[in-house]
Protein backbone atom coordinates (compact mmCIF):
# COMPACT_ATOMS: atom_id res chain seq x y z
CA UNK A 1 0.00 0.00 0.00
CA UNK A 2 1.51 3.29 -0.59
CA UNK A 3 1.17 6.43 1.38
CA UNK A 4 -1.60 7.53 -0.95
CA UNK A 5 -3.43 4.86 -0.62
CA UNK A 6 -3.15 4.80 2.42
CA UNK A 7 -3.59 8.76 3.48
CA UNK A 8 -7.01 8.52 1.01
CA UNK A 9 -8.32 5.64 3.24
CA UNK A 10 -7.75 7.27 6.37
CA UNK A 11 -9.96 10.02 4.62
CA UNK A 12 -12.13 8.08 3.92
CA UNK A 13 -12.93 5.98 7.19
CA UNK A 14 -12.90 9.52 9.19
CA UNK A 15 -14.95 10.99 7.03
CA UNK A 16 -17.58 8.23 6.34
CA UNK A 17 -17.49 6.68 10.32
CA UNK A 18 -17.59 3.27 8.32
CA UNK A 19 -15.02 0.83 7.12
CA UNK A 20 -17.32 -0.94 4.53
CA UNK A 21 -15.84 0.88 1.54
CA UNK A 22 -12.36 0.38 2.04
CA UNK A 23 -13.46 -2.72 2.97
CA UNK A 24 -14.96 -3.39 -0.48
CA UNK A 25 -12.49 -1.80 -2.53
CA UNK A 26 -9.71 -3.75 -0.87
CA UNK A 27 -11.77 -7.07 -1.40
CA UNK A 28 -12.11 -6.19 -4.99
CA UNK A 29 -8.38 -5.24 -5.80
CA UNK A 30 -6.94 -8.50 -4.25
CA UNK A 31 -9.83 -10.42 -6.37
CA UNK A 32 -8.86 -8.58 -9.73
CA UNK A 33 -5.37 -8.62 -8.56
CA UNK A 34 -5.62 -12.62 -7.98
CA UNK A 35 -6.79 -13.24 -11.37
CA UNK A 36 -4.77 -11.11 -13.04
CA UNK A 37 -1.84 -13.09 -11.45
CA UNK A 38 -3.20 -16.83 -11.95
CA UNK A 39 -3.76 -15.90 -15.87
CA UNK A 40 -7.48 -15.94 -15.47
CA UNK A 41 -8.30 -12.56 -16.48
CA UNK A 42 -5.77 -10.51 -19.00
CA UNK A 43 -6.48 -7.13 -17.38
CA UNK A 44 -5.61 -6.12 -13.93
CA UNK A 45 -8.10 -3.76 -12.72
CA UNK A 46 -8.11 -1.08 -10.05
CA UNK A 47 -10.68 -0.05 -8.06
CA UNK A 48 -10.69 3.53 -5.90
CA UNK A 49 -12.25 6.21 -5.03
CA UNK A 50 -12.31 9.25 -7.28
CA UNK A 51 -14.11 12.74 -7.82
CA UNK A 52 -17.84 12.46 -9.00
CA UNK A 53 -20.20 14.28 -11.30
CA UNK A 54 -22.53 16.03 -9.28
CA UNK A 55 -25.01 16.49 -11.73
CA UNK A 56 -25.57 12.39 -10.90
CA UNK A 57 -26.14 13.08 -6.80
CA UNK A 58 -29.08 11.11 -4.89
CA UNK A 59 -30.36 12.41 -1.40
CA UNK A 60 -27.04 9.60 -0.41
CA UNK A 61 -24.10 10.60 -1.59
CA UNK A 62 -21.20 11.62 -0.22
CA UNK A 63 -19.25 15.07 -0.64
CA UNK A 64 -18.58 14.92 -4.30
CA UNK A 65 -15.15 14.44 -4.32
CA UNK A 66 -15.22 11.30 -3.01
CA UNK A 67 -18.56 10.04 -4.94
CA UNK A 68 -17.47 8.13 -7.73
CA UNK A 69 -16.70 4.95 -7.84
CA UNK A 70 -13.68 4.06 -10.37
CA UNK A 71 -12.55 0.99 -11.88
CA UNK A 72 -9.11 1.49 -13.67
CA UNK A 73 -7.80 -0.35 -16.01
CA UNK A 74 -4.21 -0.59 -15.68
CA UNK A 75 -3.00 -3.08 -18.56
CA UNK A 76 -5.01 -0.77 -21.16
CA UNK A 77 -2.93 -1.62 -24.10
CA UNK A 78 -5.68 -2.20 -27.14
CA UNK A 79 -8.37 -0.97 -24.82
CA UNK A 80 -11.17 -1.09 -26.86
CA UNK A 81 -14.77 0.84 -26.05
CA UNK A 82 -17.04 -2.50 -26.30
CA UNK A 83 -14.37 -3.79 -23.26
CA UNK A 84 -15.60 -0.82 -21.17
CA UNK A 85 -18.68 -1.28 -21.44
CA UNK A 86 -18.82 -4.57 -21.04
CA UNK A 87 -17.01 -4.07 -17.72
CA UNK A 88 -19.39 -1.32 -16.30
CA UNK A 89 -22.69 -3.73 -17.42
CA UNK A 90 -21.13 -6.12 -15.15
CA UNK A 91 -21.64 -3.50 -12.44
CA UNK A 92 -25.00 -2.10 -13.86
CA UNK A 93 -26.64 -5.20 -14.56
CA UNK A 94 -26.62 -6.28 -10.38
CA UNK A 95 -28.88 -4.29 -8.94
CA UNK A 96 -28.13 -5.42 -6.00
CA UNK A 97 -24.62 -4.19 -6.05
CA UNK A 98 -25.67 -0.77 -7.29
CA UNK A 99 -27.64 -0.33 -4.55
CA UNK A 100 -24.53 -0.88 -2.11
CA UNK A 101 -22.74 1.51 -3.99
CA UNK A 102 -25.30 4.09 -3.60
CA UNK A 103 -25.85 3.16 0.06
CA UNK A 104 -22.53 3.96 0.46
CA UNK A 105 -22.41 7.01 -0.72
CA UNK A 106 -21.45 6.86 -4.19
CA UNK A 107 -23.09 8.46 -6.90
CA UNK A 108 -20.55 7.84 -10.63
CA UNK A 109 -19.08 4.87 -12.22
CA UNK A 110 -16.22 5.06 -13.57
CA UNK A 111 -14.43 3.34 -15.81
CA UNK A 112 -11.00 4.31 -17.36
CA UNK A 113 -7.94 2.81 -19.23
CA UNK A 114 -4.88 4.56 -17.59
CA UNK A 115 -2.93 5.59 -19.96
CA UNK A 116 -5.19 5.46 -23.58
CA UNK A 117 -7.63 7.98 -21.81
CA UNK A 118 -10.92 6.05 -22.82
CA UNK A 119 -13.31 6.89 -19.90
CA UNK A 120 -16.62 6.63 -19.37
CA UNK A 121 -18.85 7.35 -16.32
CA UNK A 122 -22.35 6.21 -15.49
CA UNK A 123 -24.87 7.72 -13.60
CA UNK A 124 -25.69 5.00 -10.44
CA UNK A 125 -29.44 6.30 -9.84
CA UNK A 126 -30.21 5.20 -13.32
CA UNK A 127 -29.72 1.38 -12.85
CA UNK A 128 -31.71 1.46 -9.27
CA UNK A 129 -34.64 2.88 -7.84
CA UNK A 130 -32.97 4.26 -4.02
CA UNK A 131 -36.91 5.49 -3.42
CA UNK A 132 -38.29 1.83 -3.84
CA UNK A 133 -36.31 0.57 -0.94
CA UNK A 134 -35.92 3.95 1.22
CA UNK A 135 -37.01 3.12 4.77
CA UNK A 136 -39.06 6.01 6.20
CA UNK B 1 -31.33 17.81 12.60
CA UNK B 2 -31.95 17.66 8.52
CA UNK B 3 -28.39 16.17 8.74
CA UNK B 4 -28.57 13.99 11.66
CA UNK B 5 -32.48 13.05 9.69
CA UNK B 6 -30.29 11.74 6.88
CA UNK B 7 -27.51 9.99 8.33
CA UNK B 8 -30.01 7.97 10.87
CA UNK B 9 -31.97 7.05 7.05
CA UNK B 10 -28.53 6.44 5.28
CA UNK B 11 -27.58 3.79 8.48
CA UNK B 12 -31.64 2.13 8.44
CA UNK B 13 -31.06 1.77 4.68
CA UNK B 14 -27.19 0.01 4.79
CA UNK B 15 -29.12 -2.41 7.43
CA UNK B 16 -31.65 -3.39 4.45
CA UNK B 17 -28.43 -4.51 2.31
CA UNK B 18 -27.14 -7.80 3.89
CA UNK B 19 -25.35 -9.22 0.84
CA UNK B 20 -22.02 -8.06 -0.28
CA UNK B 21 -21.92 -8.45 -4.39
CA UNK B 22 -18.77 -7.25 -4.72
CA UNK B 23 -17.08 -10.48 -4.82
CA UNK B 24 -19.68 -11.72 -7.37
CA UNK B 25 -19.12 -8.31 -9.66
CA UNK B 26 -15.40 -9.38 -9.96
CA UNK B 27 -16.25 -13.00 -10.57
CA UNK B 28 -18.59 -12.04 -13.28
CA UNK B 29 -16.13 -9.75 -14.80
CA UNK B 30 -13.59 -12.02 -14.77
CA UNK B 31 -15.70 -15.87 -15.76
CA UNK B 32 -19.19 -15.10 -16.88
CA UNK B 33 -18.59 -14.37 -20.74
CA UNK B 34 -17.16 -17.86 -20.59
CA UNK B 35 -20.18 -19.49 -18.43
CA UNK B 36 -22.54 -17.85 -20.72
CA UNK B 37 -21.70 -19.58 -23.79
CA UNK B 38 -20.93 -22.77 -22.16
CA UNK B 39 -24.81 -22.56 -21.13
CA UNK B 40 -25.77 -21.41 -24.02
CA UNK B 41 -24.66 -24.01 -25.40
CA UNK B 42 -25.80 -26.54 -22.88
CA UNK B 43 -29.42 -25.83 -22.89
CA UNK B 44 -29.73 -24.88 -26.98
CA UNK B 45 -33.34 -26.25 -27.34
CA UNK B 46 -31.96 -27.97 -30.76
CA UNK B 47 -29.61 -30.26 -28.61
CA UNK B 48 -33.37 -31.46 -26.73
CA UNK B 49 -35.77 -32.10 -29.18
CA UNK B 50 -38.15 -33.88 -26.78
CA UNK B 51 -37.60 -31.05 -24.09
CA UNK B 52 -38.16 -27.65 -25.84
CA UNK B 53 -39.86 -26.00 -23.68
CA UNK B 54 -37.64 -25.77 -20.70
CA UNK B 55 -34.49 -25.34 -22.65
CA UNK B 56 -35.98 -22.31 -24.45
CA UNK B 57 -37.35 -20.87 -20.75
CA UNK B 58 -33.54 -22.17 -19.37
CA UNK B 59 -32.01 -20.16 -22.50
CA UNK B 60 -34.01 -17.31 -21.81
CA UNK B 61 -33.07 -17.06 -17.99
CA UNK B 62 -29.24 -17.67 -18.97
CA UNK B 63 -29.51 -14.74 -21.34
CA UNK B 64 -31.37 -12.43 -18.69
CA UNK B 65 -28.66 -13.24 -16.47
CA UNK B 66 -25.70 -12.83 -18.51
CA UNK B 67 -23.79 -10.69 -16.43
CA UNK B 68 -24.67 -11.99 -12.97
CA UNK B 69 -22.10 -15.23 -12.06
CA UNK B 70 -23.63 -16.27 -9.07
CA UNK B 71 -26.99 -16.63 -10.99
CA UNK B 72 -25.46 -18.52 -13.85
CA UNK B 73 -23.60 -20.93 -11.46
CA UNK B 74 -27.34 -21.75 -9.84
CA UNK B 75 -28.58 -22.00 -13.66
CA UNK B 76 -25.51 -24.39 -14.31
CA UNK B 77 -27.15 -26.86 -11.18
CA UNK B 78 -30.68 -26.44 -12.84
CA UNK B 79 -29.46 -27.31 -16.31
CA UNK B 80 -27.61 -30.39 -15.21
CA UNK B 81 -30.89 -31.41 -13.51
CA UNK B 82 -33.58 -30.60 -15.77
CA UNK B 83 -32.12 -31.61 -19.18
Amino acid sequence: MNIKTLISNLINTLLDGSFERVRIISQMNTAFKEYFTTGEFNRLCKVSISQGNSAFAHEMSSLWIRSGFKISVENDSNLRESEVNEIAAYITDNIAFVRQLMAMGFDTLTITGKTTGITKCFALKKFANLNQYYIK
Amino acid sequence: MGVLKRLLNRIRFRKTINKDESTNVVDGIVKARKLYKELCVAAHPDKHPGKTDIAKELVQRVTANKHNYAALIALKKEIEEAL
